[in-house]
C-alpha cells in the first residue's frame, strides 16, 4: 500500500512562548522543535499499516530545510524515505493553503492513504487533515482512536463528545490520529543508523496564497492567583458560592 | 601536528601550547553528530519512560524491563563495530548516550558504562580478529553482559599488587584462582575480563608477585560458569541500583584463547582500557550535573522567603551561575577530548584524565549546591537531590581515585623537566585560533601556561627524582593543568567556526574562564607558602 503520513515540526513542549515587537507572530529565537504529538502517533500507525498490509510510508511535511531532523527520526522509526515541501514561509500558511500543497503531492505520490495527526501541538486548528480530504476528494475520520484497515477499506472508531462512533470508509481515505490510537514506538539504534540511507527529497511547495491572515497575537492573560476561601467542611458552603457568583462554572 | 607534539596538556607543563590540538574545535563530521544527537534524543524520550530513578534507589535494583529496554534500543552495541552486530559509533555519539541515560539515573548509565566502556573494552582494543568474532555479536546485542574485574581486597589504587592467578594447563588451558571484589555488573555479567598472574617462561620459578600480569576474558552462559563464584550484592552509599559484587575462581578452567593481548601485558591492557574508561566518567557527571541544575533553578524561581523568589539573592545566585559555568566547561573538556579521540588528534590520556578529575569535582560541588539551594525540603528523602548527592560521591573514587590522577599527571608532566630542564619552552607561547572578543581569555590563559611551566621547573628544581613523591606540589601542578585544559576547551568552544554562540552563551562562557582562572591561582598561590613540612609532621603523628 502507498501510505503517506503527514507531520509538522513544532516548538518543543516546555517552550515559552514570546511574542514579536509587531505583535503579529511568535518570537523563534532560541526556539527548538520536534514532531507535533499527534503526528508521531500518525507516524506510528503508517507504520503499523505497513507492517500489516506492505508497502511503502512516505513522510510528508511542509517546511523548512530543517525540518529534516525531524524527518529523519520519522525515518528512524520505520519510516521509508521523507519529502519537506520547502517554504520558508511556512509558519505563515492558513490551513487552507498548507493543506492544498499537501494534497497535491499526495495525489502526485498516488498515496491511498494518508495518516495526519488530530491537529497540531502548535496552533491547534484540527483543520488540516480534513481539508486535505476534502481537496483530494477522499474519505476522512478524524479522531480515530482504533483502527482496522485492509487493501480498499477499513473501520475506524472516533472519539467524539457523544460517545464512540464507528465508522466504515473506502479506501483511499485521510485518517487523523487522536491520542489513544497506538504507543509509537523508541527509535532504536538500528533504526538510526538505516535512516541515514534512506532518502530525503526536498521541493519547493506549491504557492498558493493563504486567505487567513494573522493580524494580531496575544498570549493568555496571566491567570489570577488562587485564594483560599475557608477550611475544614466549613469551607464547603463559601466554596459553593465562590463557584456559582464569582466563576460562574456550576 | 608537529614531530615533537608532547599532547596537549603534557606539554603546558613545558610552556607550550600545541593549538593544533585544540583549535580549531575537533567536531566530528555532521554525519556523526547527527547521530550522537539521535542517540541522545531517543534515549531521553525512553528514559523518561521507562526508568524511575527513585525506584531504581529504593529497589537496589535495576528491573528486568529497564535492562530489556536498553537491549531493544541496541544500546550495548553502541560503539561495537558493524561488522559485529554493534552500531560502530565513535566516541561522541558514546558520551550522548552516556549523559542522557545519566541525566535520568545513575545506577542505569553505571552498567551501561561497566559494558561498554570498560567490560569489553579491552575484545575492542586488543582482541584478535578470531577473538571479536566470538565476543563481539553477543556482546552488541546484550545477550551478554560484560564487566571489567580487577580490583582485589589488597589491590586497590595498587592494582599492581593483585594475586590472582591463571596458570598453564598441559592442554594449553588456563587455570583461574583468585578473588575480585567490587565488580560492577558482577551480578548480571557472563564475560569478564579478568587480570591475573601468569607464570614467567623465563623465569617460571619467580616469586607470585614477581610474575607478571596477563588479560583474560572469561565468557559463558550465566549458569554455566563452573569455578566462578558470584557474591551477594554489596549494599553502598550510591548507585543503589547497579550490581557491584565480588567475583571469585576457583580452578575455573577457561580455553587458550582467552588470552587477551600478549601474554605478560595484562597491565598495560588494564591501564589503557581505563584510560578510556575515564572519559565516558565525565560524560556521566555531566548528564547528573544538568539534572540537579534543573531542579535548583525550578526550585530557586518557585521558592519565595521575604516576598520574593530566592533566585533573587546574590548568594542563590552566586550558586546557580557557578553551576552553568561549571557545566558549561564540563561539557567543553569532554566534547573536546571526545572529538580529539574520533579525529584522532594525538594522544588524550591525560586529557581525558583531566576532564575526570573535572567533572566528578565540580558534580559533587554542583549537587551540594543544588541540595543548599532546596533547603530543608534538599534533604528529604521525598526529593531526588539527597540521591544525586549520594550517587555523585563514587565518581572520584573509581576508575583512578582523583588522588593517584593527579599524582600520575603530575609524574607525567615533569618527566621531560627532571630528565632535562631545556625542555622548557624560550619563548612565550600563543593559543591560535580565538575568537577577537576572547582575547582578554586568551591573554589569561597564555600567560597562565607560562605560570604552569615557571612552577614546574621549580617544583623539577627543587625535587629533582624525588618528584614523584612530592605529593601536594603534584597535586598543586594538576590543578593548574586540569584549569587550563578545561579553559582552552572553553574557549576552542566558543571559537568553533561552526558556533554562533548568542550573548549569553558567551557570557557563560566567560564566567566559566575566570572560575577557572582563579582555581589555577588558588593552586598556584599554595606553592609560595608550603604548609608542606608542617602537614607531614602533623599527619604523621596523627597516624603514628
Ligand atoms: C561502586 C564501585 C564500583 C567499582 N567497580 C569496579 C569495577 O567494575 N572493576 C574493578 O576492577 N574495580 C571496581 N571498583 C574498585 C575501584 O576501582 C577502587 O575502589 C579504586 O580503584 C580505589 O581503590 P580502593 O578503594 O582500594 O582505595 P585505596 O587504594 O585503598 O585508596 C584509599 C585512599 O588512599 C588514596 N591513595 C591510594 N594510593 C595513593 C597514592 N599513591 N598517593 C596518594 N593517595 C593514595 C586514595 O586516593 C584514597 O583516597 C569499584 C569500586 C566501587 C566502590
Amino acid at each position: 500500500m502507498n501510505i503517506v503520513a503527514c507531520i509538522k515540526r513544532v516548538p518543543m513542549t516546555e517552550t515559552q512562548a514570546k511574542v514579536t515587537a509587531d505583535g503579529q507572530s511568535l518570537d523563534t529565537s532560541g526556539v527548538e522543535y520536534m514532531t507535533s504529538f499527534y503526528d508521531e502517533i500518525a507516524v506510528e500507525e503508517a507504520v503499523k499499516t505497513k507492517e500489516k498490509l506492505g508497502g511503502e510510508v512516505t513522510v510528508l511535511t511542509i517546511g523548512p530545510s530543517d525540518a529534516t531532523k525531524q524527518i529523519r527520526e520519522c525515518l528512524a522509526k520505520g519510516s521509508d524515505k521523507g519529502i519537506i515541501l520547502t517554504d520558508d514561509a511556512w509558519a505563515l500558511r492558513d490551513c487552507r493553503s498548507t493543506a492544498k500543497a499537501l494534497a497535491a503531492k499526495v495525489q502526485e505520490l498516488g498515496g491511498e492513504v494518508v495518516f495526519a495527526g488530530r491537529q497540531a501541538t502548535d496552533r491547534d486548528n484540527a483543520s488540516v487533515g480534513p481539508m486535505l480530504a476534502t481537496y483530494l476528494g477522499w474519505a476522512c475520520v478524524t479522531d480515530v482512536i482504533e483502527l482496522e484497515l485492509e487493501a480498499d477499506k477499513g473501520v475506524a472508531k472516533r472519539e467524539s463528545e457523544a460517545g464512540v462512533e464507528t465508522y466504515e470508509f473506502s479506501l483511499p481515505a485521510v485518517i487523523t490520529c487522536q491520542k489513544d490510537l497506538n504507543e509509537p514506538r523508541y527509535a532504536g539504534l538500528k533504526g538510526i543508523m538505516a535512516a541515514k540511507k534512506k532518502p530525503v527529497e526536498e521541493v519547493p511547495a506549491a504557492e498558493e496564497a493563504s486567505q487567513a491572515e494573522v493580524v494580531r497575537v496575544e498570549l493568555p492573560p496571566a491567570r489570577k492567583e488562587g485564594r483560599v476561601v475557608g477550611e475544614g467542611p466549613d469551607a464547603v458552603e463559601a466554596l459553593m458560592t465562590a463557584l456559582q457568583t464569582e466563576a460562574k462554572v456550576l | 601536528m608537529t614531530a615533537q607534539s608532547f599532547g596537549f596538556v603534557r606539554s603546558l607543563f613545558l610552556g607550550r601550547i600545541e593549538s593544533s590540538a585544540v583549535m580549531p574545535f575537533p567536531h566530528p563530521d555532521a554525519d556523526a553528530q547527527e547521530t550522537a544527537e539521535s542517540v541522545a534524543e531517543m534515549i531521553r524520550e525512553w528514559a523518561a519512560d521507562a526508568i524511575d530513578p527513585d525506584q531504581i534507589d529504593r529497589d537496589k535494583t535495576i528491573s528486568a524491563d529497564v535492562i530489556e529496554g536498553m537491549r531493544e534500543l541496541g544500546l550495548f552495541g553502541l560503539t561495537i563495530p558493524e561488522e559485529f552486530g554493534g552500531a560502530g559509533c565513535g566516541q561522541l555519539a558514546y558520551i550522548s548516550a552516556l549523559e542522557a541515560i545519566s541525566n535520568r539515573c545513575a545506577s542505569t548509565v553505571t552498567v551501561f558504562a561497566g559494558h561498554l566502556g570498560i567490560g569489553m573494552k579491552g575484545i575492542l582494543l586488543y582482541g584478535t580478529p578470531e577473538q571479536k568474532q566470538m565476543w563481539l555479536p553477543a556482546l552488541a546485542s546484550g545477550e551478554q553482559i560484560a564487566a571489567f574485574a580487577l580490583t582485589e581486597a589488597c589491590a586497590g589504587s595498587d592494582a599492581g599488587a593483585l594475586r590472582t592467578t591463571a596458570d598453564p594447563e598441559p592442554d594449553g588451558s588456563w587455570k583461574l584462582n583468585g578473588r575480585k571484589v567490587w565488580i560492577t555488573n558482577g551480578g548480571i555479567a557472563s564475560l569478564f575480563t579478568v587480570f591475573a598472574r601468569t607464570p614467567d617462561p623465563e623465569n617460571p620459578g619467580a616469586p607470585l608477585m614477581d610474575r607478571p600480569i596477563s588479560a583474560f576474558v572469561v565468557s559463558g552462559s550465566p549458569d554455566d560458569l563452573p569455578g566462578l563464584s558470584v557474591g551477594a550484592p554489596e549494599l553502598k552509599m550510591g548507585l543503589c541500583g547497579s550490581s557491584t559484587t565480588e567475583v571469585g575462581f576457583e580452578d575455573m578452567v577457561i580455553p587458550a584463547d582467552a588470552l587477551l593481548g600478549e601474554r605478560g601485558q595484562g597491565f598495560k591492557v588494564a591501564l589503557n582500557i581505563l584510560n578510556s574508561g575515564r572519559h565516558g566518567l565525565s560524560a556521566c557527571c555531566t548528564g547528573q550535573a544538568k539534572l540537579a541544575r534543573k531542579l535548583a533553578v525550578a526550585h530557586a524561581k518557585e521558592r519565595e522567603q521575604f516576598g520574593v523568589p530566592i533566585a533573587s539573592f546574590g548568594m542563590i545566585q552566586e550558586m546557580l551561575a557557578g553551576m552553568d559555568a561549571d557545566i558549561y566547561a564540563m561539557e567543553a573538556s569532554t566534547k573536546l577530548t571526545a572529538g580529539m579521540i574520533d579525529l584522532g588528534r594525538g594522544e588524550t590520556m591525560l586529557e581525558a584524565t583531566c576532564c575526570k578529575m573535572y567533572a566528578t569535582e565540580r558534580l559533587w560541588d554542583i549537587c551540594n549546591n543544588a541540595l543548599q539551594i532546596t533547603g530543608g525540603t534538599g534533604f528529604m528523602r521525598e526529593y531526588p537531590y539527597e540521591r544525586i548527592l549520594r550517587d555523585a560521591r563514587i565518581n572520584m573514587i573509581f576508575e583512578g581515585t582523583n588522588q593517584v590522577l593527579r599524582m600520575m599527571m603530575g609524574t607525567q608532566g615533569l618527566r621531560p623537566l627532571v630528565k632535562d630542564l631545556g625542555a622548557l619552552a624560550s619563548d612565550a607561547p600563543t593559543l591560535d585560533g580565538v575568537r577577537e572578543d576572547f582575547a582578554d581569555e586568551r591573554a589569561v590563559f597564555e600567560s597562565l601556561v607560562t605560570t604552569l611551566a615557571e612552577k614546574s621547573r621549580d617544583v623539577a628544581e627543587r625535587h629533582g627524582k624525588a618528584a614523584r613523591n612530592a605529593q601536594p606540589d603534584l597535586r598543586r601542578l594538576s590543578d593548574m593543568a586540569i584549569a587550563l585544559y578545561v579553559m582552552a576547551a572553553v574557549i576552542a568552544r566558543v571559537s568553533s567556526p561552526d558556533a554562533t554562540p548568542e550573548e549569553s552563551e558567551l557570557n557563560v562562557a566567560r564566567l566559566a574562564c575566570s572560575r577557572l582562572a582563579r582555581s589555577f591561582q588558588t593552586a598556584a598561590a599554595e606553592t609560595e607558602n608550603p604548609d608542606d613540612e608542617l602537614m607531614a609532621k602533623v599527619a604523621s603523628e596523627m597516624t603514628a
